[in-house]
């Protein structure tokens, strides 16, 4: 018979990849956050939104497709003219789109860029209209519901998941394993990133197909196919500043508190001072003659925020913002802030190994 | 007890006076004033003393979310709750001292901002017709009264949620305090921020964004309606002493357990 | 001093005290479990830190829950440290014996003395964050001390303190203990808390295993079933005459060591009459003890007893 040695034996089986290392620490982080009732509600709340959206979508096609009695009304007042044979089934009258999107601004009326809608109805072809009014809807969606629930999101489990390991010394524990810190660091930033994606992402595709789902027909794939593209690049250029940014300041102090007051300080003053000079502008943005400095001034301005500055560039990509140029300054805020980020960061966790 | 709570206070203060607690502050004071500087001379600054208060009043809010809301998580995280609690009236104490550090912390920072504000400003751009010197002392008012209670209600989110507190407190002034507090009904009036302005409007009413001032009191006056001054400060210090009391209340009973760092 | 009365403390589904009724006069008293036992629960119902969820806790004849009178009679020294890393030793310890009700300068110098009796006057002016584990655990001692409590209370005052620190803590206690003041002190390494000559109570899984003197608890552990090492000049005939007059269940012997284990369900008997038949055919026993003395065994014998899975005999 043979002895088998049952004594300390050293590990002799696979050992995982090199490359996705640092997904451990993730998965840790991500079920430790889950643990909290706080994340789940706040999951749970995050898809809410889609109901109101996606009834918004629906009303949207349903008014492309059959005409209520009020729109009908409203068609022939402005029109003059008998409108139902005109614009039942396919809507070929520029009155009866502008009629469509005034509607659907007046029940978007609470958001400040609803005249996009109107802009939508300018365009004479009903699938650009379409493509229109859902990009806006997505851009809306992620700006508004998706943006406040990142702000808290982000709030509640960024500040500890670096300021633990300083104040607790934990470094000297993840790097006495064969991690660098670079892995150490791609799996902190995948923690939040892993939530928002659930928060940002992952509700706008449900969006996308609750929206096709409650269409008329499939064709309306045809005129929106981008538009999972543009959701993609539009969490991407929300998650990395955010993630990078919010880490930074955990990293900065071994009281989550400070890292978190650091957190909402950054938006909410910047978004303060943005809206209180963009909201009293509005009006003179329209009325006077030097409104178009105004404008650009504001637009300048909009930097301060971080939440209008990646609100932009979502614009852009959603292709509500057709002017490249003017994105420009945004992008590379988002840009530069991130690399000086992910540099401080990355030097603030290399500190207990430097010599 | 009142021997406890000037031992927290003095301690608190010790604290604060390092010097990146003092850093902290000295930018969150000088960020309203840099801003009216440099937007001044741009003709974009329409109504600078709604900017003023909004921004200052912003600095408050941002320095009793440092300052109030983790009264009680701090001493867990920082594992000195058991030392502290241990003390007869040691609960009381951690609340009550904490409560005062906040507002005269909160109060000072966002106090300094709005002077300095007014020093920088040109009394030709400001829309109100009172002179500075005024608007200095009602608006000192409204921060104090605002540090008072705001403080007071971050206070109860850190006892009764400690670790989530921050964000809760961010949660509530959206939804109450921004949210709610436009709503002409009597859910708005649950929002200390409409009290607040309705008492400014009633000092200086070019608090409306509107260059006929009476003619905006009387469309807020008709929308929100506006009590007597006695009233809107009764309303304040209700809400203080009612969430004071429940914050007593709540540590008084509640067991709290220090945390573990245990996770990832 | 402090009873229970069958006091349960549960959290949410985690128990953390079992049904644990005693009544400890004014002394020293080791409070001995392994990690996880139950001992820091069992102090913080003692201070007030915790309501019992059944059962009730007396503390000098009070109720603890919020009783402030209660607090200034106690010193605890938790297992834990604070963490102020700009603030002096003096500084915490004043600002902690002030909020005992002390006037700043009194506070500041009882904190003082208190630094001395641990050895830390060379340090208090220093910022914590300059501190050693054993400077951070004196100076966490000293703050339990300064207001001259009459029970002092500490968890695992031993963690973290080199062999010299522990030596000197030991001393300290030794003190306090002379002094007839009350102590009560939790621990998992029986040595640490033998050397103070407690009382002992005998936690595990929150339930209260055993309580008395060390004496007592050996005496009760003796008559369990046990492990017995004897060293002698003759091992095999020892060996012989164990198993012909004792109730054996296994039996190693070491000719070289001079030294058999004997494994038995009876070993009080074995105990007490074997020396006598070894002296009897001409053996010498130089050696005779438990090889089970850890306290994990100890526990583990316990809880046998406890499940009534071994008898008491004797």
């Amino acid at each position: 018979m043979p002895i088998h040695d049952v004594g300390y034996r050293p590990w002799s089986g696979p050992l995982t990849n090199n490359l996705t290392r640092w997904w451990t620490i993730t998965e840790a982080g991500v079920a430790s956050a889950f643990k909290s009732r706080w994340v789940r509600r706040a999951m749970l709340l995050s898809w809410l939104p889609i109901l109101n959206f996606g009834f918004a979508v629906f009303m949207f096609e349903k008014m492309m497709d059959q005409p209520t009695n009020e729109i009908l009304g409203e068609f022939s007042y402005q029109s003059g003219s008998d409108a139902f044979e005109e614009v039942a089934g396919e809507l070929k009258d520029e009155v009866a789109r502008q009629v469509i999107a005034q509607e659907l601004q007046e029940q978007f009326a609470f958001l400040p860029e609803s005249n996009a809608l109107v802009d939508a109805a300018a365009t004479n072809d009903n699938r650009v209209m379409r493509h229109q009014v859902w990009s806006y809807m997505l851009a809306m969606f992620l700006r508004y519901p998706q943006g406040v629930m990142t702000l808290l999101l982000v709030g509640l489990i960024v500040p500890p998941l670096i300021s633990r390991d300083v104040r607790s010394r934990a470094f000297l524990l993840y790097y006495s394993r064969p991690i660098t810190r670079m892995e150490y660091l791609m799996g902190k930033i995948a923690i939040p990133a892993s939530l928002l994606f659930l928060i940002t992402l992952v509700p706008a595709m449900g969006l996308y197909l609750f929206g096709l789902m409650l269409s008329p027909d499939l064709t309306v794939i045809f005129d929106t196919w981008d538009l999972p593209f543009r959701i993609v690049g539009a969490t991407a250029v929300c998650i990395i500043p955010v993630c990078l940014l919010s880490l930074l300041f955990s990293s900065l102090t071994e009281e989550s508190r400070f890292a978190g007051f650091a957190w909402f300080a950054v938006w909410g003053l910047g978004t303060v001072v943005w809206l209180m000079i963009y909201i009293p502008n509005q009006g003179q943005m329209m009325a006077n003659s030097n409104g178009q400095s105004v404008a650009d001034f504001t637009s300048n301005w909009s930097l301060v925020s971080l939440y209008s500055t990646i609100g932009r560039v979502q614009f852009w990509l959603f292709g509500l913002e057709k002017d490249f140029m003017s994105i420009v300054p945004s992008l590379a805020m988002l840009v530069v802030m991130s690399v000086v980020s992910f540099a401080w960061l990355y030097r603030r966790i290399s500190a207990p190994v430097r010599i | 007890m009142l021997h406890s709570i000037i031992a927290i206070i003095e301690f608190e203060l010790f604290r604060i006076l390092t010097v990146q607690r003092l850093a902290v502050a000295l930018v969150m004071s000088v960020f309203p004033p840099l801003m009216i500087t440099i937007l001044s001379g741009t003709g974009v600054l329409l109504f600078p003393e709604f900017f003023i208060c909004i921004l200052c009043g912003m600095i408050c809010l941002l320095s009793l979310l440092l300052w109030a809301t983790p009264n009680v998580y701090s001493e867990l995280e920082g594992k000195s709750w058991t030392f502290v609690t241990s003390r007869p009236h040691g609960r009381l104490a951690i609340l009550f001292g904490k409560y005062l550090i906040a507002v005269a912390w909160s109060f000072l920072v966002s106090w300094i901002g709005m002077s300095l504000c007014l020093i920088v400003i040109d009394q030709e751009i400001l829309v109100s017709n009172l002179p500075k010197s005024e608007i200095w002392l009602y608006l000192s008012m409204i921060l104090l009264l605002a540090s008072t209670v705001y403080a007071a209600i971050f206070s109860f989110f850190g006892v009764i949620v400690q670790r989530r507190a921050m964000v809760v407190a961010v949660g509530y002034f959206m939804v109450v305090e921004i949210a709610a507090a436009l709503i002409p009904a009597v859910v708005g009036k649950v929002a200390m921020s409409y009290h607040l302005l309705c008492l400014l409007i009633q000092r200086v009413s070019w608090i409306l964004p509107d260059n006929d001032s009476s003619q905006g009191l009387r469309e807020f006056q008709i929308l929100y309606g506006i009590w007597p001054s006695w009233l809107h400060l009764l309303a304040i210090a209700t809400m203080t002493v009612t969430m004071l009391t429940l914050s007593a209340f709540v540590i008084r009973s509640r067991e709290y357990l220090t945390l573990e760092d245990s996770q990832v | 001093m402090i009873s229970f009365e069958h006091t349960t403390k549960l959290y949410k589904t985690v128990i953390g005290v079992n049904d644990v009724s005693l009544d400890l006069q004014p002394g020293a008293y080791g409070l001995l479990g392994p990690n996880g036992s139950g001992k820091t629960t069992l102090i913080n119902l003692i201070l007030g830190q915790i309501r019992p969820t059944l059962g009730t806790v007396r503390v000098f004849g009070q109720n603890p829950w919020n009783c402030n009178e209660l607090l200034n009679r106690i010193g605890l020294c938790p297992a834990i440290q604070a963490n102020y890393p700009f603030i002096s030793g003096l500084k915490w310890v004043t600002f902690l014996t002030r909020l005992r009700g002390f006037r700043s300068s009194i506070a500041n110098e009882m904190a003082e003395k208190a630094l001395a009796i641990v050895g830390m006057t060379h340090a208090m002016n220093r910022p914590m964050s300059s501190y050693s584990l054993g400077m951070r655990q004196r100076t966490v001692l000293a703050q339990a001390i300064s207001h001259e409590p009459e029970l002092l209370i500490l968890d695992e005052p031993f963690n973290g303190l080199d062999p010299k620190g522990r030596i000197e803590m030991t001393a300290f206690l030794k003190e306090w203990v002379q002094k007839k003041r009350s102590l009560i002190l939790a621990s998992h390494i029986l040595h640490e808390v033998e050397a103070l000559r407690p009382s002992l109570l005998l936690i595990s899984g929150g339930r209260l295993l055993a309580s008395g003197s060390p004496e007592q608890v050996r005496s009760i552990l003796a008559s369990c079933p046990n492990s017995i090492r004897i060293r002698c000049d003759n091992p095999n005939r020892l060996a012989a005459l164990a198993t012909e007059y004792y109730s054996v269940n296994k039996i190693q012997i070491d000719a070289s060591a001079g030294t058999i284990d004997i494994e038995t369900l009876n070993p009080l008997e074995m105990l007490t009459g074997l020396p006598a038949r070894a002296r009897s055919a001409g053996i010498t026993i130089t050696e005779l003890r438990s090889t089970e003395e850890s306290l994990q065994a100890i526990f583990s014998t316990l809880m046998k007893i406890h499940r009534g899975e071994v008898r008491i005999t004797g």
